[in-house]
């Protein structure tokens, strides 16, 4: 048994030595160069899958969605769209990669009122907010600065403060809510330029 | 002469017949213990109070408010007969209706009239209380304007807290109109938390639907949305169907600050959230004990 072993193990070694003798030779460098590439796509294919699993500063999600209301100041639809875009990944990856409670509740939060696709089925503000706010979003995208964006603006207003207004001697909204609306006020009283 | 002993002949099971009493006998027990053990009957008209309000001290404060002349015998009438029909043609238990206005302002239609407040009257109404009303009703109740109509006689939209004419229909100070307005936005809530359930196919009992409604007239439907979301997080699908279905688990419940606590503090911030949720708990609590029969509260046997 250990003889037959033996003998595996050094014929595997003598072809691994004749493989490497041969690219060793003339003309063997385009194996080496095979070698190169796909090793460097390998690694770089890695960070990136190691980047996906870094949650990203929360500090900067929130600067980031902060922004997103002066953004659209100069009338720029489609500025506007890409910053949006952006932070909805960033708040993707953090729910998903982020553990800390905070940073969920953050993140959880945007996404009712921006992203809620990204919020799991069995969430019950997901559907509250994909039917009652979110086509009127996609109304004053699709048309910024029109009276018929500015009709959908207040009534996600309205929804909006029925929806999460707790007190009614002093009313107030969340902070997510308050800058939704800001964001919205925005793009439905300026047109796009 | 020899009497024939008669042979008892047993039918031969088959394995078909074997098969199904094996397996047939322990699902009708699980479906049965399960069915009973989590379903509590799905009308109860012994929950809440015919008698309201229920409560002994609510009883005296009421008396002290007649005695007082702080509710008018006639206002008095015209809440009572309004909120009567009202609730039949809406289908809200009357106690939880009433117990809901005496609870918001103790049934004073013109609180706020004289100062710069920002909620009026009986239901004390907001402005975007008053939008959904005149705009956006259809969006939950599809019936929302015929009920209008066969309450108040007409579409008497838009209604707004007009000081001016105080038994101008469209006001909001007209007691017929703020009885209606504001049964109308209770009754939105109760759509819109059924809906949700629905989506979920998750089952509930009706009354205390009822009492999540009025916690989303007082504290927004958020609220409600994020404690139901919080109990499945803590105890699981499980968990919020006992809180849904079960009537002692809601009552139960009342009296968990920690949930209330932290559900709210899913949306707030920690010092904002502590002061919510007390408010949210005891006005659930002063609802519960306006509208539950004080016999069912003493069953219960928590500290409510």
């Amino acid at each position: 048994m250990m003889g037959f072993l033996k003998e595996m193990i050094s014929r595997f070694l003598k072809s691994l030595q004749q493989y490497f003798i041969g690219l060793t030779r003339a003309g063997s460098h385009q194996t080496w160069m095979t070698f190169f590439v796909v090793g460097t796509g390998i690694f770089l294919f890695y960070l990136i899958y190691l980047a996906t699993l870094i949650a990203p500063d929360l500090e900067l999600v929130q600067e980031q969605f902060q922004k997103l209301s002066t953004t659209y100041e100069r009338g720029d639809l489609r500025d506007f769209l890409r910053r949006k875009d952006v932070l909805r990944n960033e708040v993707a990856r953090t729910l998903k990669v982020n553990r800390s409670q905070h940073a969920q509740m953050i993140a959880t939060n945007i996404s009712v009122y921006l992203f809620p696709e990204l919020l799991p089925d069995r969430d019950f503000e997901k559907h509250e907010a994909l039917s009652a706010w979110l086509p009127l979003q996609k109304k004053i995208e699709s048309n910024p600065g029109t009276q018929e964006s500015r009709i959908a603006f207040e009534e996600m207003k309205a929804t909006f403060w029925n929806y999460e207004s707790p007190d009614r001697s002093s009313p107030r909204l969340s902070e997510t809510a308050r800058q939704v609306l800001e964001i919205y006020d925005r793009l439905s009283s300026k047109k796009q330029e | 002469m020899a009497r024939r002993r008669k042979k008892i002949v047993f039918a031969r099971p088959s394995w078909t017949k074997l098969t199904l009493l094996v397996l047939g006998f322990p699902l009708a027990l699980t479906t049965g213990l399960w069915f009973f053990g989590t379903h509590e009957p799905f009308t109860d008209p012994n929950f809440f109070s015919r008698n309201y309000p229920a409560s002994e001290s609510l009883r005296e404060e009421l008396y002290y408010l007649r005695t007082m002349d702080r509710l008018k015998h006639e206002d008095e009438l015209t809440i009572q007969q309004t909120l009567t029909h009202t609730s039949s043609v809406l289908n809200i238990p009357e106690p939880i209706l009433w117990c809901l206005f005496f609870q918001e302002s103790r049934l004073n239609h013109l609180l706020g009239i004289g100062d710069e407040r920002t909620s009026y009257g009986l239901g004390q109404f907001t402005y975007f209380g008053f939008y959904e009303i005149n705009y956006q009703l259809h969006q939950f109740n599809r019936e929302g304007k015929q009920h209008l109509i066969e309450l108040l006689g007409t579409d008497i939209r838009p209604i707004g807290p007009t000081k001016t004419e105080l038994f101008n229909p469209s006001s909001y100070y007209y007691i017929p109109t703020a009885v209606v307005t504001s049964a109308l936005f209770l009754k939105d809530r109760n759509i819109q938390l059924q809906r949700a359930l629905a989506r979920q196919n998750i089952s509930f009992d009706p009354e205390v639907l009822w009492l999540f409604s009025v916690m989303a007239y007082n504290k927004g439907s958020r609220a409600v949305f994020s404690l139901w979301n919080q109990e499945r997080q803590r105890s699981g699908q499980k968990g919020l169907k006992r809180l849904l279905q079960s009537k002692t688990e809601f009552l139960r419940s009342l009296e968990d600050s920690a949930l209330f606590h932290t559900s709210l503090g899913r949306i707030w911030s920690e010092k904002a959230a502590r002061g919510l949720a007390h408010e949210l708990l005891v006005h659930m609590r002063n609802i519960t004990a306006c509208a539950v029969e004080p016999q069912v509260l003493r069953s219960y046997g928590g500290s409510l």
